[in-house]
């Protein structure tokens, strides 16, 4: 739901931490046999949102407005550059796909956007340089009901590395922000809060060296639920009631990495409840569970065997997989800033 | 040839015409004299020397030789070696021998009317032909990337010891070819399969003394006496992780995984394939048990744990002291001191570096005498480390 992208180095654009930045980064250009087809022009968005906004994407062209801003493509395939969402900035769509959240270049702070009415609230986050999304950044999530805003800052330690700041939780309506305690490491949305987990060691769980010690809060900070299981289920994303894990469970092969499915794991008792394997589409693989759609769907990213990424919709209940149009001719897509950082993804039913 | 010795003392006292003019170094008989005695020298040859020569492939080496031919050639007999300089040692060997088996054979051909030569020129010459054909063919072999004269080529892994599978340092075997296990003692190879496509090359695991075998495949594993030749089946079992010296060992019912995966299972086993204990397991852990199989080592990012495989529980852990690194730390094997060797990647540098680690402080040492730049090693006794 929250990809965000960064386009570090590129003229007139924000770039990244000053110290990682001194110099513009390399680029790697796309031949001329590689070019792929235009896409239909982009109109500036001017009013409502025509249709739920079903992905967003940062483009990479040159020469028009459009080519500096997120470009919002709705699910009839309309598509409207937003003003004031500078593509090297970050933007998270909230699942219903009604609400955009970006970092405004003018503001200086985050501000989101009713799509339907038209209506835009700046929050009182003032949005700090990132590191980045691919360096270990976290990007900003709006909660399933899009009430919440989730924003969690970054920085380098003296050794260069990525140090998250407190996550904060701002209420879009009022306009409060809630800073929660640090040394949780943010897992997604549920409909009751936002789940966090920390990592412990422990000698009591036989075959284990690590606890995933999850936790619920409210979006005051309050904890509501606590599950402990074990730490290698430390990076499975909880469904929307937060009964469920989904996670993608990947041996390493002598010739790579193999998924053999997506297990589901019951919270009450943490037991893998069900393996689903997944019908997969010829030479694609599920490379990421992005998050959940509803308690009956996965948004999953697949890649073919050269990382060609795609999105498609998966059914726990029989692996059916159903793709996810998306047209993006224009996306930036490039090694060291790939397609999946820049384009994030809105309502997908 | 005393026995060609007394021939000779008997036939001449029956000469009764001058002999003919012979080197010191020659024997001469009279054909219709000596014939049977000839049969019986030829006999000898086939039965002795041919047969030696030929035995030479299979006989063990002696490591005294190899040490003593290390010595005189300024060399370190290791692991990394070991296997190269048996393997010219047996072929010259052998060459010799076949050499100078010919050249003994070749005194029969000399046989004329009356006399025949028994010259120590042919097998000495023989002997020296010998040795010259196996530099030129060992030399040829090796520069076109061919498998040592004679010598059965080591299956891609099969040299592994504690399950991980070598890619670059051993060359892959051709297409076809046989699994088996080398004795690095006496270069000798024992195939442990038959002919098998590249997609069914079995993941191999050797145990410390070397004596045991598992092939991993993805119905099971096979575990093999290499002694007794007895073969048994672990079915479900996914993943080695080390074989003790009584044959039984440490596995997991599923492959290393990625971080998210749910759990697989931690087995014991004994040398008959029984299961001994079954108990829940992280598969995302980097594991190595000891080379008793009495102990698991767990290297995390920063911390390394001691647990019973048997019943999976944490015996201790210890906070690493290595230099700066990212990732996990990689345990590779054991020294003789019961300490655990690991890569690690410097963060100030982009090559590996080895570090014996003491699994009960945490403690390490630098090891400096092994490349940093080897992919994917297979260690057997780990070489002791220095100082850092």
């Amino acid at each position: 739901m929250a990809l965000r992208r960064r386009r570090a180095g590129a003229p007139g654009r924000r770039v990244g931490h000053r110290s990682l930045r001194a110099e513009p980064p390399p680029q790697f250009v796309r031949t001329a046999t590689e070019q792929r087809a235009s896409a239909p022009a982009a109109h500036k968005l001017t009013g409502p949102t025509p249709a739920p906004i079903r992905y967003a994407y940062a483009p990479s062209c040159e020469g028009t407005d459009a080519c500096d801003h997120w470009i919002l493509v709705s699910a009839r395939g309309e598509r409207r550059w937003l003003p004031d969402a500078g593509d090297g900035g970050s933007l998270t769509l909230s699942p219903d796909g009604l609400r955009a959240a970006h970092w405004s270049a003018t503001a200086g702070r985050f501000v989101v956007l009713d799509l339907k009415a038209e209506t835009t609230r700046t929050l009182p986050v003032k949005g700090e340089d990132s590191i980045g999304e691919l360096l270990g950044g976290r990007p900003p999530l709006l909660s399933l009901d899009g009430r919440h805003l989730l924003v969690q800052s970054d920085h380098l330690d003296k050794n260069d590395e990525v140090v998250l700041e407190r996550p904060l939780i701002v209420d879009i309506e009022r306009g409060t922000v809630t800073r929660l305690p640090g040394g949780e490491t943010v897992v997604g949305w549920t409909a009751a809060g936002l789940a966090l987990v920390r990592e412990r060691s422990t000698d009591r769980l036989p075959g284990h060296v690590s606890t995933a010690s999850f936790v619920i809060r409210s979006p005051r900070g309050e904890v509501i639920r606590r599950i402990v299981l074990p730490g290698n289920l430390a990076k499975d994303l909880f469904s929307p009631s937060g009964r469920t894990l989904a996670t993608l469970a990947r041996e390493i092969a002598p010739d790579g990495v193999v998924t053999t499915g997506v297990v589901l794991v019951g919270t009450s008792k943490g037991h893998p409840a069900r393996t689903v394997v997944p019908r997969q589409p010829t030479g694609r693989q599920i490379a990421e569970i992005l998050r959940w759609e509803g308690e009956n769907a996965l948004v999953v990213r697949t890649a073919d065997a050269r990382n060609n990424g795609a999105y498609h919709l998966l059914d726990p209940t029989d692996g059916a997989m159903r793709p996810i149009e998306i047209s993006t001719p224009d996306v930036v897509d490039l090694p060291l800033n790939p397609m999946e950082t820049a384009l994030v993804l809105g309502s997908v039913r | 040839m005393p026995a060609l010795v007394s021939s000779r003392s008997h036939t001449s006292s029956r000469i009764t015409r001058p002999p003919p003019r012979v080197s010191e170094f020659c024997y001469f008989f009279r054909r219709d004299e000596s014939i049977f005695l000839l049969v019986i020298a030829f006999l000898a040859c086939l039965t002795f020397a041919v047969p030696l020569a030929l035995s030479s492939v299979n006989t063990p080496m002696d490591r005294a030789v190899a040490d003593r031919f290390a010595h005189r050639h300024l060399v370190d007999f290791s692991v990394f070696n070991g296997d190269r300089i048996l393997r010219y040692l047996q072929v010259t060997r052998r060459s010799r021998w076949l050499g100078a088996a010919a050249g003994l054979a070749f005194c029969f051909a000399t046989i004329t009317q009356d006399t025949f030569f028994l010259s120590p020129y042919f097998p000495v010459a023989g002997w020296l032909l010998g040795a010259m054909a196996a530099e030129i063919g060992f030399a040829r072999s090796r520069a076109r990337g061919r498998r040592p004269l004679g010598i059965g080529s080591p299956l891609r892994g099969s040299l592994s010891c504690g399950g991980r599978r070598p890619r670059s340092p051993v060359p892959s075997a051709p297409r076809g070819s046989p699994g088996s296990t080398s004795s690095l003692s006496t270069a000798r190879a024992q195939h442990l399969t038959g002919p098998l496509a590249d997609k069914a090359v079995p993941e191999p695991t050797l145990s410390y003394d070397g004596r045991h075998v598992s092939l991993t495949t993805a119905t099971g594993v096979e575990l093999i006496d290499t002694r007794t030749d007895t073969r048994s089946l672990l079915p479900g079992v996914r993943h080695v992780l080390g074989l003790g010296p009584d044959g039984g060992g440490v596995a997991t019912t599923g492959r290393r995984a990625l971080a998210g995966s749910p759990d697989t299972e931690l087995v014991t086993f004994d040398r008959h394939g029984g299961i001994r204990t079954r108990v829940p397991f992280d598969p995302t852990l980097s594991a190595r048990p000891s080379p008793d199989g009495r102990t698991l080592a767990i290297v995390a990012l920063d911390e390394i744990v001691t647990m019973d495989p048997g019943t999976g529980e944490v015996r201790g852990r210890a906070r690493l002291r290595l230099p700066a690194h990212h990732d996990t730390p990689e345990p590779l094997g054991w020294d003789e001191e019961g300490r655990l060797l690991v890569r690690i990647a410097p963060d100030d540098s982009e090559k590996g570096a080895y570090h014996l680690v003491d699994p009960a402080t945490g403690k390490s040492r630098r090891v400096r005498d092994i490349p940093d730049d080897l992919r994917n090693p297979v260690f057997g006794r780990v070489p002791s480390g220095e100082g850092s």
